[in-house]
């Protein structure tokens, strides 16, 4: 593999920590340990069997977690996980770039950090949604898929690097389709306050920014060509005198 | 063992509400299409 390859394999190993930060760093930990990285740099204490323990108890514990719903429904361990996410991606990127034999820049840290970071986001953000949408059914199952991409995606960055990059452009191009829909459905769902102007809901019945009283009905009765469709199709009985 | 709340059972806590907006995750979805395009094509040349 030549230079250009390597860089892509650096970068993609701290694009792994988007998606299971604490295995990632477990995967270096046991690499460093096992004499795997000629050229450790500054983190060859990974490479210590106490270390090398405490990395494989957390990927564990990473993993009953990505199983629990309820533990990511905090926005703020979300921001976490963002943050957690990043520093694990520069422990992958300086121990990938041992690996290769590589002198890595401030780029490919960027990269990798910055790139691991935005994963774990669009991650969040897919959770989230799907916990709206199917509770606790959802997240067991993409926590199962999320386990099987990673890896997939660590053994291609070794097989074929260019692969997991197609893969990400795929998943980041259809995550964003998906957001602009439930962002235009959200937009549906709202209705300018007639005293503010803030996009209220339409079942409110008072505006959460201005606090002014809104009408639900006006917005929740159907269209007025559908009604009168409706009256053409069911008319109403008069009244018969008896 | 504790009885129930008078009023019936207490509704099960749910994950965050719907009010989170899309606006992050789409965000993130096109910074992570542009930053891996990029990485692609600096790998290449």
């Amino acid at each position: 593999m030549n230079d250009q390859g390597d860089v892509l394999r650096v970068v993609e190993a701290g694009l792994l920590a988007g998606i299971r930060p604490a295995w990632t760093v477990a995967g270096c930990s046991l690499a460093i340990g096992f004499g795997l990285v000629p050229d450790e740099g500054a983190l060859g204490w990974l490479g210590h069997p106490i270390a090398m323990a405490l990395a494989v108890g957390f990927a564990i514990v990473e993993w009953m977690h990505a199983r629990d719903s309820q533990a990511s429904a905090l926005s703020a361990l979300g921001f976490a996980r963002s943050g957690l996410a990043l520093a694990a991606a520069l422990a992958a990127v300086a121990t990938m770039a041992g690996v290769e034999g590589l002198e890595v820049g401030a780029l490919e840290y960027a990269a990798g950090g910055g790139g691991a970071a935005l994963l774990a986001t669009v991650r969040n953000s897919v959770r989230d949604r799907l916990a709206e949408l199917a509770q606790s059914a959802a997240s067991a199952w993409l926590a199962r898929l999320e386990d099987g991409g990673f890896v997939l995606f660590a053994t291609l960055v070794f097989v074929a690097p260019l692969l997991p990059a197609v893969f990400l452009i795929m998943l980041g191009v259809g995550s964003t389709v998906g957001f602009a829909l439930a962002l235009a459905a959200d937009r549906s769902q709202r209705r300018p306050c007639s005293s503010c102007g803030h996009a209220a809901r339409r079942e409110a019945v008072r505006c959460p920014k201005c606090q002014e009283r809104l009408d639900p009905s006006a917005w929740l009765a159907p269209p007025p060509r559908l009604s009168a469709r409706l009256e053409q199709l069911y008319p109403r009985e008069p009244e018969r005198a008896r | 063992m504790t009885r129930d709340a008078p009023g019936g059972p207490k509704r099960p806590a749910r994950g965050p509400r719907a009010a989170q907006s899309a606006l992050p995750g789409l965000v993130a979805s096109i910074a992570l299409v542009a930053l891996v395009a990029l990485v692609v094509v600096w790998a290449r040349c």
